[in-house]
């Protein structure tokens, strides 16, 4: 019998990076076999999960080697950061009477291409065909693994995407969906329905989205009070898989006040820098997901500014540690006043920082940013998440900034496998202190008592709290008289 | 016809007619819609429904802070004082009036009554109001990302007087009333200059002075119902003008936070 959505999940779930499951490239691990009583006590039988299944196979959802990433609501899919990690998905199909001779078989194929039909499953450039097991046991529920590398590959994704030419523009977003087909034995055959030899489950809820969506265009910021708000168009989403957008915020340091440590990276293999608009260079070739990263790529050829800017160090699992060979620069704060709101950056000299801020009659200047002088670029890819996130609407704001100091303001979009796409164009702006109540009150002459607001309660006089202790007076005393007239009246009653 | 006996047959006929108009509006009048009971039961009423001791009022209105009348401040560029220049201005920088709206509850304890004239004891009162605008970057008229507020809980113990007896002895529904008292304004303002307090409280005196209109008339037998499953002797609706003079009681408050201003609202008695 053929029927959908009756693949049901397991309780077992993902695990942490470097966690209990180490099994080889596309290898059953048959030692983890068990009756199959005991798997299926290990099936949710309420839930389902999209697929099929037919037969004597079933399967519940794969286990992660490694946490989700942030904002990630695809679970069992595979993002660029999955794959750079080369994470590994874990199933456990179940087997009943898996008879001698008989092989379970594993294949991948995209949504278009059914596995179902023999000459597909025949056609390794749609059915990659995913060898498992040899069964020699007659029951079974093997663990089989695959690592997202290989399964990239086998789907003509190579190095995680980072070759492809327009990767993480609009024409390269789209995500791809994968069916992953566990058979016992297929036979020369179409499989369909009511056929006696047919037992295949159907894993769909799975993908491959190596890409972030395209950045915001248009950022303008304005200034507020120890914040910036930044105001931003939604950037083309074709595949409709855009969550929200992070926000980074460099002071000309690489690291802004209130927002996340921010390195950028182009990751990939290479070692040399292909320039970018900007100049980036590509950064240097991760040997591992441990924290040590080779140098930046040499700085790319730039067709719009000065100098190219070498390429940041390769993805790390730790950002503080990655080393970079970047020309990057830290910023020299120049004192000024205070700076208020400025639009789109236009590259210049560097970050304008002001001074006297608190003051009330403040000199005003405009600040500056420069794109060839910080950590923040254009089109490359950030190599971590912002604290500073926006899901609904085109205003985000940062805040628990320094007012007075010039910053340096970018963002990306994130979707829902937990992808970070390129970092749009730059905009610059000043947090400044503003005209509040209480400072334009203060500077208005209104401040008597150094900002204490609880100090007059006392009173200089004492003559709240006298007012205050002869208002109950008042009420005890009438409260006094009306209980002696009534007892006194009541008394009186008695005595008649 | 002598002109005695021509009015004594007018005021024969205009006898009739009333006698026969009685009978009449009483045919016309279904017998269990009647209500013989007199309106004005003032007498019985104090004997058969609940105790009358709290008052309960749901306050609205507007608030005009006094923040610009404190002695010593000084003018803008732009003529301003300072919550004019702050809040008188929308986000867009048109100007604006800076009056803003203004939510109390009040619970009057009335214990003693006053023969021939009312009700008296004390009133605790609570409000809130609120206004906020853009702020502009300082040292100029560009409109910030920054949000500026200013938040007032007006609040009072008062000796009220309700003059209920006109009432309860006639069934006039008003009651006029008058409170005064000692006077609490807490204030928070945002956002807040690292040299100065977001919070303070400035004393003064409360004065106020309305008439309320009991809604029992509109339907008596309601009314009864209310009272006696609920206690609510009397709802009405009230207009008070209500003078909060915090200006600190002689000491030197941070800020003047009271205000003249009219009040409307809906009262119970329980």
């Amino acid at each position: 019998m053929l029927k959908n959505s009756t693949i049901k999940p397991g309780h077992r779930r993902a695990r942490s990076r470097g966690g209990w499951l180490r099994a080889t490239t596309l290898t059953a691990l048959t030692a983890g076999v068990a009756l199959a009583s005991t798997a299926h006590a290990d099936v949710d039988a309420g839930a389902t999960l999209p697929g099929e299944q037919s037969g004597n196979v079933t399967i519940a959802a794969p286990m992660r080697s490694s946490v989700l990433r942030t904002q990630a609501t695809k679970v069992q899919w595979i993002s660029h950061q999955d794959c750079i990690d080369n994470i590994q998905l874990t199933f456990n199909p179940v087997v009943t009477t898996l008879a001698t001779g008989k092989a379970l078989v594993a294949f991948v194929s995209n949504t278009v291409d059914d596995c179902k039909q023999n000459s597909t499953r025949n056609d390794p450039t749609r059915c990659h065909h995913l060898p498992v097991v040899s069964g020699t046991e007659s029951q079974g529920s093997p663990l089989v693994t695959f690592k997202a590398q290989d399964l990239t590959e086998l789907m003509n994704v190579a190095n995680c995407g980072d070759d492809v030419a327009d990767a993480g523009t609009a024409n390269a977003t789209a995500p791809l969906s994968l069916k992953i087909y566990f058979m016992v034995a297929p036979p020369a055959e179409d499989l369909v329905a009511g056929n006696p030899n047919i037992n295949f489950a159907i894993f769909s809820d799975s993908g491959i989205d190596l890409w972030g969506p395209p950045p915001p265009t248009g950022l303008m910021v304005a200034s507020g009070d120890e914040a910036l708000q930044i105001t931003f168009t939604d950037g083309a989403n074709e595949a409709s898989d855009r969550l929200g957008y992070y926000i980074y915020v460099d002071d000309g340091t690489g690291k802004a006040d209130g927002g996340a440590s921010m390195t950028t990276t182009t990751g990939g293999a290479t070692s040399t820098g292909a320039g970018v608009t900007t100049g980036v260079g590509a950064g240097g070739s991760t040997a591992s997901s441990s924290s040590t990263a080779t140098a930046g790529g040499a700085g790319g050829a730039s067709s719009t500014s000065t100098t190219g800017v070498g390429g940041n160090g390769g993805a790390s699992t730790s950002s503080s540690s990655a080393s970079s060979a970047s020309s990057t620069s830290s910023v020299a704060a120049t004192s000024g006043g205070a700076t208020t709101t400025t639009g789109s950056a236009t590259p210049s000299a560097g970050v304008t920082s002001g001074g006297n801020t608190d003051a009330c009659n403040p000199s005003t200047v405009v600040g500056t940013c420069t794109a060839a002088s910080l950590s923040l670029v254009p089109g490359a890819t950030p190599s971590d998440v912002s604290l500073d996130a926006v899901q609904t609407g085109n205003v985000g704001q940062v805040s628990s900034l320094k007012n007075g100091k010039g910053y340096v303001v970018a963002m990306a979009a994130y979707d829902d496998v937990g992808n970070i796409g390129k970092l749009s164009a730059l905009a610059c702006g000043a947090p400044a202190p503003v005209d509040s109540i209480l400072r334009v009150y203060k500077c208005d002459g209104g401040l008597t008592e150094t900002g204490c607001g609880f100090c007059s309660m006392g009173g200089d006089r004492g003559g709240s709290f006298g007012a205050l202790v002869s208002a109950g007076l008042v009420v005890a005393g009438f409260a006094a008289r009306r209980t002696r007239r009534h007892r006194a009246a009541r008394a009186s009653r008695g005595a008649r | 016809m002598k002109p005695v006996l021509r009015a004594s047959l007018a005021s024969l006929a205009v006898a009739s007619l009333l006698l026969l108009a009685a009978p009449a509006r009483a045919q016309a009048t279904h017998v269990s819609d009647t209500d013989w009971r007199r309106l004005d039961r003032s007498d019985s009423l104090g004997k058969s429904a609940s105790s009358q001791n709290f008052t309960f009022e749901l306050r609205f209105g507007q608030y005009f802070p006094e923040i610009d009348d404190k002695p010593g401040l000084t003018k803008d560029k732009g003529g301003f004082l300072p919550y004019k220049a702050v809040f008188g201005h929308d986000d867009k920088n048109n100007a604006r009036s800076n009056d803003q709206f203004y939510f109390g509850l009040e619970l009057d304890y009335l214990p003693f009554r006053i023969p021939y004239l009312g009700a008296l004891g004390p009133g605790l009162g609570w409000g809130y109001t609120h206004t906020s605008s853009a702020a502009n970057t300082s040292g100029t008229t560009n409109v910030s990302a920054t949000s500026t507020a200013f938040t007032i809980f007006p609040m009072h113990l008062s000796a009220v007087l309700r003059l209920d007896e006109l009432m309860r002895r006639t069934g006039f529904p008003v009651v006029p009333y008058a409170k005064i008292g000692l006077g609490l304004g807490i204030w928070t303002g945002s956002p807040v200059p690292t040299d100065f307090s977001g919070t303070g409280a400035t004393w003064g005196m409360h004065y106020a002075a309305g008439g309320m209109l009991a809604l029992n008339f509109l339907d008596p037998r309601a009314s009864a119902r209310l009272d006696e499953t609920s206690g609510v002797n009397h709802a009405y609706i009230f207009g008070e003008f209500m003078r909060a003079n915090l200006n600190g009681l002689g000491s030197t408050p941070t800020f003047y936070l009271g205000s003249t201003s009219w009040v409307a609202g809906l009262a119970v008695d329980l």
